[in-house]
């Protein structure tokens, strides 16, 4: 497959999950690719499994210092690029009653702020005819219970989508948002602690969405590869990839 | 390519425009299609164009007996994997904004008015242009395929940025 050859991609949280799976795709199309991660665990592990052909850069994505330097490195190694996948996000679920100024200030700082800035910074260097995606969630048109602050905070991010879309009109680059609903990416295992909790939350989870499964990362990667490059007269939307949850 | 490979589609409407650029598009991924439409020459035409692995079935979807021998035209081939226009298993919508088929023109009373309409229509879409109707097919194509097997019951836009910005 040669079908993004010649491109350059950056992927904001891109060494695990829907970002690893997308970096993939890309390179296996003969694309190069820049991902960014925050453990050290997760960037070796990316490392070994991107291979050669991608660039594993160690960024923190809520940091406005790492993302100036991100913007740096970018330059130097791919002086502009086409495709903008700000992917990192993460939720802390959290009842009303127990939301610490703490937990709201890292949910909006990772999920809104660090997104907003990486466009910010990066945008300037992507190329005509060029694309940003973000990822959404499901959690922003949802109200689902503990996900006040991370909700909130994705909202956000789908706002910016349709400003960013209309201020990055004169650089032709078009913004859309990829909108994933329960994806099975590992997150859970990360986010639950015990596998009680976690069997408890996949079966609740699956009981409730149409199509009765969760997804899976490579769904989310065709859908942000489709929004990147072939949705061409699409803008500012958000396309939700959730077996049906957003909308049946 | 060849993601709608040994599928069986159904375009309504298929005749010009958007739903001949689908239906050509679906055949180029390997699929067989039927084109359901209106207009006789049009459709001869449509048929014409996609070349191969491709019927064309006169049909007034308005009318419940064109409708069956759409359904008797399309049975004897097999079972149908995609409909474009239409519902079956994973729905989905796409919604075009402005797109520069011989339908657009044929609103206008004048060619002139035709050309006017198109400049507003320019100036009020983000993107500053009409859509291509190739850029709807490639759409109705992700949405068909297995490319987004996790999606169902989403209105995708295809305007240009109309809506949302």
């Amino acid at each position: 497959m040669e079908r993004h050859q010649g491109k350059k991609a950056v992927i904001i949280g891109g060494t695990s999950g829907m970002g690893l799976a997308t970096a993939k795709m890309l390179l296996d199309g003969g694309a190069r690719v820049l991902v960014t991660g925050r453990s050290k665990a997760g960037l070796e592990s990316a490392e070994k499994e991107l291979g050669k052909g991608a660039l594993v850069v160690s960024s923190d994505a809520r940091s406005l210092t790492d993302i100036d330097a991100l913007a740096s490195r970018v330059k130097a190694e791919f002086d502009t690029f086409d495709l903008l996948f700000v992917n990192a996000g993460f939720s802390i679920p959290t009842p009303l009653e127990s939301v610490t100024e703490a937990i709201y200030d890292e949910m909006f700082n990772l999920n809104a702020k660090g997104p907003f800035f990486a466009v910010q910074k990066l945008a300037p260097l992507i190329s005509r005819g060029g694309s940003v995606v973000l990822t959404t969630s499901i959690a922003n048109v949802k109200g689902l219970p503990g996900q006040a602050t991370y909700g909130a905070a994705k909202a956000a991010l789908r706002s910016f989508a349709r400003v960013l879309a209309d201020e990055l009109l004169p650089q032709e680059i078009r913004v859309n948002a990829v909108s994933p609903g329960p994806i099975d990416t590992g997150i859970l295992e990360k986010v639950f602690p015990t596998e009680e909790m976690r069997t408890k939350v996949k079966g609740h989870t699956v009981g409730i969405i149409p199509m009765k499964r969760f997804g899976t990362s490579d769904e989310i990667a065709k859908a942000v590869l489709f929004l990147a490059f072939d949705a061409t007269f699409t803008t500012g939307a958000e396309f939700p990839v959730d077996g049906g949850w957003s909308q049946l | 390519m060849s993601s709608l490979k040994n599928k069986i589609a159904v375009v309504t409407g298929g005749s010009s425009g958007i739903g001949v650029a689908t239906a050509k598009r679906f055949v180029e991924e390997g699929a067989y299609v039927f084109i359901a439409g209106r207009r006789e020459a049009e459709l001869d035409k449509a048929v014409a164009d996609v070349g191969r692995n491709v019927t064309g079935v006169k049909t007034d979807i308005s009318k419940l007996d064109d409708l069956d021998r759409l359904y008797e035209a399309v049975a004897n081939k097999g079972k149908i994997d995609v409909i474009f226009a239409g519902a079956r298993i994973r729905t989905n919508v796409l919604s075009p904004g402005p797109v520069d088929t011989p339908m657009f023109d044929e609103q206008f009373p004048s060619k002139d008015g035709a050309a006017e309409a198109r400049q507003q229509i320019m100036a009020m879409t983000p993107l500053a242009r009409l859509a291509r109707p190739e850029e709807i097919a490639s759409t109705a194509l992700f949405l068909a395929s297995d490319q987004s097997s996790y999606v169902a019951g989403i209105d995708l836009l295809v305007d240009g940025g109309l809506t949302a910005v």
